[in-house]
């Protein structure tokens, strides 16, 4: 069925093509993302719209699908050799695989062009680069930050922390006031994630993860730093600092996000795309008692506390795309300041193109810690192979879950490692 | 009087007429069935094979490189451990689907089946389950089971039970059982529909003469309405095997496999592997693992059931 319907739709439009008097063919590009948020979609339409002005002969089909399905969907047109002209992606590890397949087109030489390249924070355009070449342009930064209830930090007399020690003191205090001291909903797995991710940086800095990447002697996935890193998460959660079940809770549909709304608990760990989430979900609160702050330094640790981990949006050109030229022009605009602007003003996003501005206030203030960041951690899940960013994944949730140890977590991630990186 | 002659001609043009009428009716049935034999050939039958095919391939199902690796898959997929648990959480499910369904089924039955005053509203309210999509089934069970606002808490609450309050879904003791009752409310009503059209066609005249000989009420249950139901049982089990053995929405959408692969059947652990870790020759191995399985589940089970065989 599924390609019966592109034949009807095909038929279709070549009838009304030849009944009307269009003499004229029109390219056509397709462009798949992933902004399925009425808001953000709108400005990607917006952006195609511009698009579509300057080039009269061309016309772009524009599809958004969820995340996770939007996954399975693309790897199954690539696989099937009728992939999108241009589509969405994080970077790391995930487009790397296409990237190896020969499936995305190499595009620094038109990003070299008439200072192309020179529009973007090059941290972020970085993300897109693989052995030193360009595949495609980033549209999007993100970091992951502690949100937080100013109204409960108040109440109980509470600073915000600044060290792992007074975090675990701003957690027993939560507690012992029955009140949830970090909302957590892991279910996608991913938001357990980001607190291993953060806690593995302070400890061991930036290094402890590119060099058990890169292989390095004398570096791996079970080297003090990531078991430490688990120990860490394990004590957290022995402590109650997350709420009941939460491995079950699913952030994606507000159920971790509802409990810091109801004030039933104090902060969140999680990706700036909170900030527009709760200025959709809950805008009163988020006028009056919404803030964040930067996760906590580890004394001892390694790592530089303005370390963030964050991540990027990627648009590419698929390789087999029947008009390239155009194709890659689009990436412009769908990159270019003044969708920049609006994926600022209207989404509450930040976006990696330079001279934008940023007019609301707590919006800036996360614009401030990226750019003080000395370093931007990927997402491991988005950044290692998929196979590792999976098992990364379950690894982690095991071990919020208690099922596991940060020994054989840490393990387990080493034997993955070993199968998939020496490869490369 | 009649020429013999001419009747034996007539017999024979008779026979000729019947045999070319034969002949018709056999291509019209095979044009008849052309259609949907195409479709199924296409779409399962071909998709089978290539299964199989692909599963002894090493294969990212993005690339056009396919490497022939023999039977490597398969050698991997016996050392998973995954694998095996997800199998017997798939066997577990089985079990549990024929061992609750079924009897809830057609008790279920029974029950709407008595002609008690009210009845049709009850098969109304039974029966909703059944109309209900399996996203939504998904999200509101998900909901009642969550632990900061859930029904299910909330109850426990109520009844002082405080202390047996936690995260159903989240925690790898209770997520599987979690799952296993809302795929029994889901299903129940079903297996009620297919044992009320059973109990229906069983004539009254039977259990007339029954109960002049004095067999009423569970003698006559045990003694007629079971065996008389055998067929019927039969079906759904099978159907309830087969369905169990390449279950995968539900969990898909309450659990994802999760949490460390605690819901993981055969079905999600071959879709992660297929869709999202780039393996498709490894899933496709899964794949051809669950269909060997299921056909020799169900080729036993078919044995087994067909040797005690009653009432047809």
């Amino acid at each position: 069925m599924k390609r019966f319907f592109p034949v009807l739709l095909a038929v279709m439009i070549a009838v009304t093509c030849s009944l009307s008097s269009i003499t004229l063919a029109k390219k056509k590009i397709s462009f798949w993302h992933i902004q399925v948020n009425k808001v953000t979609g709108s400005i990607l339409d917006a952006a195609v719209k511009r698009f579509e002005k300057d080039h009269p002969d061309v016309d772009v089909e524009v599809v958004a699908s969820e995340n996770d399905p939007y996954k399975t969907k693309l790897k199954i047109a690539m696989g099937s050799g009728n992939p999108p002209d241009v589509f969405h992606s994080w970077g790391g590890g995930w487009l790397e695989t296409f990237i190896e397949e020969g499936q995305v087109l190499n595009i620094s030489k038109q990003l070299n062009q008439n200072g192309w390249k020179d529009i973007y924070v090059p941290s972020y355009l970085d993300m897109a680069k693989f052995n030193g070449k360009y595949y495609g342009v980033p549209a999007n930064m993100s970091c992951a930050l502690v949100w937080y209830n100013k109204e409960l930090f108040k109440k109980y007399n509470v600073e915000v922390p600044k060290t792992y020690k007074e975090l675990l003191k701003a957690i027993t205090v939560f507690k012992s006031n029955n009140i949830i001291p970090i909302s957590l909903g892991n279910k996608s797995k991913w938001p357990g994630a980001l607190i291993f991710v953060y806690l593995a940086d302070r400890i061991g800095g930036p290094s402890a993860f590119q060099n058990a990447y890169l292989r390095k002697r004398g570096f791996s996935f079970e080297a003090p730093t990531f078991i430490e890193a688990g120990k860490r998460v394990q004590e957290l959660v022995s402590m109650g600092a997350f709420p009941e079940g939460f491995n079950g809770i699913n952030y994606d549909n507000g159920e971790s996000r509802i409990l810091l709304y109801s004030g039933k608990a104090a902060m969140e760990i999680g990706t700036s795309a909170y900030l527009s989430f709760t200025k959709n979900e809950a805008p009163d609160f988020f006028k009056n008692n919404f803030d964040c702050f930067p996760f906590p330094a580890i004394e001892g640790g390694k790592g530089d506390p303005s370390d963030l981990v964050g991540g990027t949006y990627i648009y590419s050109v698929a390789s087999k795309s029947k008009n390239k030229k155009e194709s890659i022009e689009l990436l412009r605009y769908i990159s270019d300041k003044v969708y920049g602007q609006e994926w600022i003003d209207k989404a509450g996003n930040l976006a990696p193109v330079k001279g934008v501005e940023v007019k609301d206030p707590l919006l800036k203030k996360v614009a401030d810690y990226m750019a003080q960041a000395k370093y931007i951690q990927a997402f491991y899940d988005q950044f290692l192979p998929p196979t590792m960013g999976e098992l990364h994944k379950d690894t982690t949730q095991a071990l919020f879950g208690k099922t596991m140890t940060p020994q054989e977590a840490a393990q387990k991630m080493e034997a993955k490692a070993k199968e998939e990186l020496v490869k490369k | 009087m009649v020429n013999p002659q001419f009747i034996d001609r007539a017999v024979e043009e008779n026979k000729k007429i019947r045999n070319q009428s034969k002949l018709q009716y056999r291509l019209m049935v095979v044009l008849f069935l052309l259609p949907a034999l195409i479709v199924y050939g296409i779409f399962n039958i071909y998709g089978i094979l290539m299964t199989f095919f692909y599963s002894l391939q090493k294969w990212s199902g993005i690339s056009a490189k396919m490497s022939f690796i023999g039977l490597e898959n398969y050698v991997k997929l016996l050392q998973d451990p995954v694998l095996w648990h997800s199998l017997s959480n798939n066997l577990i499910l089985v079990v549990v689907s024929i061992a609750i369904q079924l009897p809830m089924g057609l008790i279920l039955a029974l029950i709407i089946n008595s002609g008690l005053k009210g009845m049709k509203f009850f098969r109304t309210v039974y029966f909703i389950p059944m109309l209900v999509s399996t996203v939504a089934i998904g999200i509101l069970w998900s909901l009642i089971y969550n632990p900061s606002f859930g029904m299910l808490n909330a109850i426990l609450d109520l009844m002082k039970m405080g202390q047996f309050k936690t995260g159903w879904l989240g925690n790898e003791t209770t997520a599987f059982a979690a799952v296993l009752i809302t795929i029994c409310w889901q299903f129940t009503p079903f297996y009620m529909i297919l044992m009320r059209a059973g109990l229906v066609g069983i004539p009254n005249e039977i259990y007339e003469s029954a109960s002049i000989d004095g067999a009423n009420g569970w003698k006559a249950f045990w003694n007629i309405t079971l065996p008389l139901m055998a067929p019927v049982i039969k079906t759904s089990a099978v159907l309830s095997l087969v369905g169990s053995l390449k279950y995968f929405d539900l969990i898909y959408v309450m659990t994802d496999g999760g949490p460390n692969h605690a819901t993981e059947l055969m079905s999600t652990y071959m879709y992660k592997n297929s869709f999202v870790e780039f393996n498709m020759g490894y899933g496709s191995s899964i794949a051809a693992f669950i269909f060997m399985v299921a056909i020799f589940i169900t080729a036993t089970m078919l044995c087994f059931t067909r040797k005690t065989r009653v009432g047809e």
